[in-house]
């Protein structure tokens, strides 16, 4: 037995419970709800029920129970009424509670001295406890999410338990060897050909099949493991919609004490964010939606007279916007009255009388200071302020802020900016120059080919004609400042754009979607605003991933219209193999290559002139790469040319004698990067 | 990283991931460093992890002597090139540098040329400056027969987070 005997159940019992509760809402957004949906919500009440009681909790059971036989008379119909629906909430949150307190200390459970079960509609103010769930454990990862790593994990399991068993080959493997070595030994009167031969035979069937599934074992290791990771890394990411049945309650729940008539919709709720943030805003988020109904939405019969839907509409709207996320609050009520407000400031004291009329920044920051009303009649519930403090607060305390747009008659919409520490989402991977980075897929419009004559040279800088208006055109590699030649050939070019502004960044290819986890850049690497994190590639190293408002907001630069420059580099290697890879890699980035087989032969050319790098193989033939540099040292007019030494050997030694015979640079033919290789060159010719 | 290289990393992460004994009466664990051609030693305990070969990945428009940013257990940190920071001109040409030690005190690693040893150094052999500290040497201690200076990685700790902050 797990020292901790709720664990399952507590997990089982929550999500249970948010079934029921988002059921009941949404039978009662839709005036009683199905007989369908009445029984998915009885099997809830049930598998509670059962559960409950397998672990002994008799009230969970019990409320469990009062639930199942509320909806009995619905099964068949549907129909649940608002009566029922009101009864039944307030069992929910006192079970919420329960659950969340099981396997703590008993201090913390909550005594049916404090949980009231009314009879009838509550009739508490909009400021009554809702189920607001600080805890952030409260907005957990999905199901399925969990699924993944665990079948991942069970997988990767599965791939250790393969190379156990060859580990266990291999130390046959071993003792074969030893058996061989022994019979070869030279015995006199023996003949030990026949019987070493047998265990060669073995011994070589051994190897060759430990050979053969070790490199698939790992091979599978390694893809389960990188898959568990990013599953793992999703697991703290909740989808925004996490938040909506807390909220809908609020605005359900004051809308009722109220007697007002108000609809919840919400936007965005597949917006993947960090745990922690959602549960910090999710209390600001609440106090903003009974804040709305309270004091936006008008009663069903002023609506009525001023020509509106008897129904207010409440909604929230989740967006990520490159290192940030925005939580709108909006609503259709009367909106914020300016000069109302205005004069209570002044009743107060909050603002001088000689104050002018309020900008809406001005009346957002009178009203986040707490205290005040936007009502224009001081009832008992609006005269106590609005708590707009705790949105204030809770702004602060995640470095964010809050913005309010407002028109009187036609609604209201407070927005919480906050920035986000973890997110993912589908990217499109673009590379250029040696360098992949990831941008938004949902800020790109559309992928294009250019050709390098659709680029026109604007006062502003380069530009394309897209869609009949004319966009700036910004290369990644400039954009990230990285040296590179001007490209040749055409571009490729995706359109991205951010609040109705459009760019087309050029890149060399365009290498799919993925979906990425992105992390904030760190405080200690302030950089330009064009990067809005970085998430880890397969090999763990950081890879950028540009922010769409600040790709709109660069500045564009003129392209290098005039015919590219192209410095010629001397690739000096005995293998044919390293030649043409290194030809095509210098050539694909607009270098002229020329070939040399052997130190001698690269000396020959290079005394021919004209060249800006000699990229040289240590190991060579004859001369090697070491005496090849220091001859190029020795001669008057090489001695400027930089050479980089390419070489399987990449000790410090090595690196530190190709410095000391003045090598340039250094890159290790096992950790051959293109991007570092041509990151190097172009330093070096610049 | 293989062969020797990937042995002293090992014993180094190895000896990071124990907790730091208390500091043996009068001596100083540091390590032997080159930054460019330049030897200095670096205190074991301002540390928190030694590494070789990370992948940096280069930011647009940073602070001077921002590297760019690299992957350590999971966690973005920003990379600093010990050239720029204490003004050592490199001699390397190309070559980025290969070694990079995290700091302990904040979420930055530095990056220097060539580790070269793990040393025991007898307090009394480390001299002080006898006047006002001077940039981000404060001290220094004899290795293998010359007098190095020892960096102080607070220092340069505070000195990047006022790079960061747009400080001169």
């Amino acid at each position: 037995m797990s020292r901790d005997p709720f664990r399952y159940f507590r997990l089982e019992a929550r999500e249970l419970v948010d079934r029921l509760h988002a059921g009941l809402l949404e039978i009662d957004r839709g005036g009683g709800g199905s007989g369908e949906l009445v029984r998915t919500l009885l099997r809830a009440a049930h598998t509670l029920k059962g559960a409950a009681r397998a672990v002994r909790q008799r009230e969970l059971a019990d409320h469990a129970h009062a639930i199942e036989d509320a909806l009995e008379a619905f099964r068949d119909t549907g129909g649940v009424s608002r009566a029922a629906i009101d009864a039944l909430l307030p069992r929910l949150d006192d079970m919420e509670l329960r659950v969340r307190a099981l396997g703590r200390p008993p201090e913390a459970e909550p005594s049916a001295a404090h949980i009231v079960i009314p009879a009838a509609a509550p009739a508490a103010a909009p400021a009554a406890p809702a189920p607001v769930f600080e805890d952030e454990r409260a907005l957990r990862a999905e199901i399925g999410d969990m699924d993944i790593v665990l079948d991942g994990v069970a997988e990767a399991h599965a791939a250790v338990g393969t190379l156990r068993r060859l580990a266990g080959d291999l130390e046959q493997a071993h003792r074969l060897a030893e058996l061989a070595i022994d019979q070869l030994a030279p015995r006199a009167g023996d003949r030990p050909g026949e019987h070493a031969h047998t265990t060669a035979t073995q011994l070589r069937g051994a190897i060759g099949a430990i050979d053969r599934h070790l490199g698939a074992a790992i091979e599978k290791l390694d893809r389960e493991l990188r898959g568990v990771r990013d599953a793992a890394e999703q697991l703290r990411l909740v989808p925004a919609s996490a938040l909506f049945t807390a909220l809908e309650r609020a605005a359900r729940d004051a809308a009722h004490t109220l007697g007002k008539l108000v609809r919840f919709d919400h936007l965005g709720g597949e917006v993947r964010l960090d745990a922690h943030l959602l549960s910090a805003v999710q209390p600001a988020l609440v106090q903003l939606v009974r804040n709305a109904v309270a004091h936006g939405i008008e009663p069903p019969g002023d609506r009525e007279r001023r020509g509106k839907p008897r129904e207010g509409r409440v909604a929230i709207e989740v967006e990520r916007r490159g290192r940030r996320a925005a939580f709108r609050c909006r609503d259709d009520g009367r909106g914020l009255d300016a000069a109302v407000l205005r004069e209570a400031a002044i009743r107060r004291g909050a603002l001088a009388p000689s104050a002018g009329a309020l900008t809406a920044g001005a009346l957002a920051e009178l009203l986040l200071r707490g205290g005040m009303s936007t009502s224009s009649t001081v009832t008992e519930i609006a005269g106590r302020g609005i708590g707009l403090d705790v949105v204030r607060d809770v702004a602060a305390r995640l470095g964010g802020k809050v913005e309010l747009i407002t028109a009187p008659g036609s609604g209201a919409a407070f927005e919480l900016d906050v920035p986000v520490s973890l997110t993912s989402f589908d990217a499109l991977a673009l590379e250029d120059a040696g360098t992949i980075a990831t941008v938004p897929l949902a800020a790109v419009r559309r992928v294009l080919r250019v050709p390098p004559g659709d680029i026109a040279a604007t006062p502003e800088g380069a530009a394309i004609a897209h869609d009949g208006a004319l966009i700036p055109f910004l290369a990644l590699r400039a954009v990230l400042g990285r040296p590179s030649l001007p490209r040749t050939g055409a571009w490729s070019a995706a359109v991205i754009e951010d609040r109705g502004r459009r760019i087309a960044l050029g890149v060399g290819r365009v290498l799919g979607t993925a979906t990425v986890v992105v992390r904030p850049l760190p405080e200690l690497a302030p950089c330009d605003p064009v990067i809005g994190g970085a998430s880890f590639d397969a090999d763990g190293a950081p890879q950028l991933v540009l922010d769409p408002a600040g790709l709109v907001a660069a500045r564009p630069r003129a392209l290098d219209a005039a015919p590219a420059r192209r410095p010629r580099v001397l690739v000096i290697d005995d293998s044919v193999t390293t030649r043409m890879l290194e030809q095509s890699i210098l050539e694909s980035a607009g270098y002229q290559v020329d070939l040399a087989v052997s130190a001698e032969d690269g000396l020959a050319r290079a005394r021919t002139g004209g060249y800006a790098l000699f990229l040289v193989d240590v190991e060579m033939p004859g001369m090697d790469g070491y005496s090849f540099i220091e001859q190029v040292q020795r001669d008057p007019q090489l001695r400027d040319t930089p050479a980089i030494l390419v070489t399987s050997r990449a000790s410090a030694a090595d690196r530190a004698r190709g410095r000391e015979v003045g090598a340039r640079g250094f890159i290790a033919k096992g950790e051959f990067d293109q991007g570092a290789l041509l990151e190097q060159i172009a330093r070096l010719v610049a | 990283m293989t062969g020797h290289a990937g042995e002293i990393a090992r014993a180094f992460d190895a000896d990071f991931a124990r907790p730091l004994a208390p500091r043996a009466a009068n001596r100083e664990d540091m390590l032997a460093i080159r930054v460019g051609d330049e030897p200095y030693l670096v205190v074991r305990g301002e540390l928190a992890g030694l590494f070789a070969d990370k992948p940096v990945t280069p930011l647009p428009g940073g602070p001077p002597g921002l590297l760019g940013i690299s992957g350590f257990r999971g966690a973005v940190i920003a990379v600093y090139d010990l050239r720029a920071v204490l003004g050592v001109g490199g001699t390397a040409g190309g070559d980025a540098p290969r070694w990079v030690v995290m700091a302990a005190a904040a979420p930055v690693a530095l990056a220097f040329d060539r580790f070269e040893a793990f040393l025991r150094v007898p307090g009394d052999a480390i001299a002080g400056h006898s006047g006002a500290a001077a940039g981000h040497v404060r001290r220094a201690a004899p290795c293998d027969g010359e007098l190095r200076p020892i960096i102080d990685v607070p220092s340069i700790v505070a000195a990047i987070r006022a790079r960061a902050r747009g400080e001169p």
